[in-house]
């Protein structure tokens, strides 16, 4: 399997594989179907009675369909995440950045979740928790994401085993 | 003591009782009053099944001691064995409730390292109060090595003198000014109502002095009441709090248990020139103590000698830096989207105040100008309100990235000073919107396990570079070996 990365700073940082895209449109679609619904109806519910917030909120309904249909590309656009030995490190958002380091040191616990929509292109996240929360890695190949598990895990494991050795 | 297993002291099951009647009698009250009785017999008979179902697992329920463990057993239809191993154990307090005085017993709470269950605690033990103390006595012996006792409590003094005044000025000015100022405008409400209402509006009345006493009065007496005889010093490397006028809290934890210290400072307090201390403790009950308190509401000069005593480690000397200028971009932005967010609530009632037929008001030329204005004029307040703000932000905030420890200033009306340790951060973010990442600028947030379940510290905007120096610092101590897990928690 080929990896896409993008070299930041001194890291090499992996990108998104294009069907996390997919995943995300249909997703996303789904939602906007949601906006657009709750939207129009209460529009056109208040239209007679308040025409001003009815306009409000058919804008609103407007520039949050648009943002759900462009944040796919954004989001892939934006998205980056590399695990060393010792760290899992993402850098996402497209309004907000945010740049997250997680010490594998800190891991609790290690899973991997399959929606149905990323199951239908293959794709899974992977949810690592430790004390203070949970962060995720998202939109990963089935098997890259079972490697990323089974790699945290062993990582965590020998972490324990040396512990218990020094005891 | 625990060699052989007992059961809770019987108490256990009146508190239930009581708290189960209490339930049944509100739910069914409003039938009562309809003249439905017919509801009483049904509610008596849920009454009783369920009190059997109590005494079912009161009788069933065993807790006895290891050399190596505490263990609670159940044993009726299923079989379910909890062992908390002592080096697990995060704290053991005593808690006395009004029927624990009464019955002459008391509640030892047993809190373990975990964010899944820090609401409550891992095992709840009610013996008869001597009893009691000598369990307690014995765990922390096991737990902390320490040969303590009970009665020694006495003897020592509490690192620093707080009186029952202190307690008093923290159960009202310890809570957020806003809580503050929100009772004292309801006050005011409250008295002007009394001269203005009468006859029938006295229900009204009535009313509202009940919803401002269940949601301002009640909170600040339960503060004082619990903060009332406050004590806290420090044995060896346990610290020790024991405080409450009706239910008597005693709290004990290692000091390495802490994650982080916050000096906070509202803006009543800061007019008094006083703080209170707070700690994240991992383990602590939380549903007993939701906001540690290391210290009640006391002079700074207070604060600092308590903190020599206590949590030496914890001292942050330096003054810490203050946002770049380029950061007043990102707050005046806020402040603009704030403002442009009221204005958008603030548009329709403008509009039809100023340009619709307002005769459905039924006011008099004036009072419709002096309705216009007021509106008008809470809105440039508010809009006042979030420029100020920004200022402030701007201007107070603080960060200093030390050796061992990193410290944020944050807060516009009241403010917290956050110490934390590296070792302890959980994950750490960096991030910043659009007006602060133009600038080069974002937070950090800062994850940590708490007493309960995790605490987030988010700091001022600074250089993104300054604060990727966390993330960096977090993980070179892991690496080079300077973070000791042993002296972890986790």
């Amino acid at each position: 399997m080929v990896q896409r990365v993008l070299i930041l700073s001194e890291l090499q940082y992996n990108m998104l594989v294009p069907d996390s895209k997919k995943s995300m449109y249909v997703s996303h679609i789904l939602i906007t179907i949601a906006i657009l619904a709750v939207g129009i109806f209460s529009g056109v519910f208040l239209i007679g009675y308040f025409a001003v917030a009815s306009y409000v909120i058919f804008a609103l309904t407007a520039i949050l369909a648009v943002f759900m249909m462009v944040r796919p590309v954004l989001y892939y656009r934006f998205y980056r995440y590399i695990i060393t030995d010792d760290r899992i490190d993402t850098r996402q958002g497209v309004i907000i950045r945010t740049h997250t380091v997680v010490p594998i040191e800190r891991l609790h616990q290690v899973e991997v979740v399959r929606g149905p929509i990323n199951a239908i292109f293959g794709l899974a996240n992977v949810s690592v928790t430790t004390a203070g929360g949970v962060a995720k890695i998202k939109f990963l190949e089935n098997d890259v994401a079972e490697s990323v598990v089974n790699g945290l895990n062993e990582t965590i494991n020998n972490i324990v085993r040396d512990r218990n050795s020094d005891a | 003591m625990l060699e052989t297993p007992i059961r809770n002291h019987p108490t256990v099951l009146v508190a239930r009782a009581l708290t189960l009647a209490f339930i049944l009698a509100m739910v069914s009250i409003s039938y009562v009053m309809e003249g439905l009785y017919e509801f009483i017999v049904p509610m008596v008979g849920l009454f009783a099944l369920l009190m059997v179902v109590f005494v079912i697992f009161w009788a069933k329920t065993t807790i006895c001691a290891t050399d190596m463990e505490l263990i609670s057993e159940f044993n009726f239809i299923m079989h379910k064995h909890k062992a908390v191993p002592y080096n697990k154990i995060a704290s053991v307090n005593v808690v006395r409730t009004l029927v624990n005085r009464i019955f002459g017993t008391a509640t030892i709470q047993v809190n373990i390292n975990s964010a899944v269950n820090a609401a409550r605690p891992e095992i709840s033990l009610c013996l008869k109060n001597d009893v009691a103390n000598k369990v307690r006595d014995e765990l922390s012996a096991r737990i902390y090595g320490l040969n303590y006792t009970s009665e020694q409590e006495y003897v020592y003094e509490s690192s620093i003198h707080l009186t029952n005044r202190d307690a008093i000025l923290h159960g009202i000015f310890g809570n957020s000014s806003w809580f503050v100022i929100s009772s004292v405008f309801f006050t005011l409400l409250s008295v002007v109502a009394i001269f203005m209402e009468t006859g029938e509006d006295m229900i009204g009345l009535i009313s509202t002095f009940m919803l401002f006493a269940l949601s301002f009065v009640i909170p600040m007496v339960a503060l004082i009441l619990r903060y009332y005889n406050f004590r806290v010093y420090r044995l060896g490397d346990t610290i020790y709090l024991q405080h409450g006028a009706i239910q008597l809290y005693k709290t004990s934890f290692k000091v390495n248990k802490i994650n982080s210290v916050r000096i906070k400072r509202t803006f009543f307090a800061r007019l008094m020139n006083k703080a209170c201390l707070e700690v994240d403790v991992v383990g602590i009950n939380a549903t007993q103590d939701t906001t540690p308190v290391l210290c009640i509401l006391t002079s700074m000069d207070n604060i600092r000698t308590l903190m020599d005593d206590v949590v030496p480690d914890f001292i942050y000397e330096k003054e810490g830096n203050r946002q770049p200028g380029c950061a007043a971009i990102p707050w005046l932005m806020k402040a603009f989207w704030a403002t442009c967010a009221t204005a958008l609530v603030y548009a329709y009632p403008m509009w039809f105040l100023m340009f619709e037929d307002v005769s459905v008001l039924e006011l008099s030329d004036t009072n419709l100008m002096i309705l216009r204005l007021v509106v008008l004029g809470s809105f440039l307040f508010l809009a006042f309100v979030y420029f100020a703000a920004a200022h402030i932000g701007f201007n107070k905030n603080r960060l200093d990235v030390g050796e061992n420890m990193f410290m944020f200033e944050t807060g516009i009306v009241d403010r917290v000073r956050t110490i934390m340790q590296y070792d302890r951060a959980q994950i750490v973010d960096v991030y910043a919107w659009p007006s602060a990442y133009r600038q080069g600028l974002s937070r950090c947030r800062v994850y940590m396990l708490s007493s309960s379940g995790h605490s987030i510290a988010v700091s001022g905007y600074y250089p993104t570079e300054d604060l990727e120096v966390i993330q960096k610092e977090v993980m070179e101590r892991i690496k080079d070996g300077r973070y000791d897990y042993k002296k972890s928690v986790f």
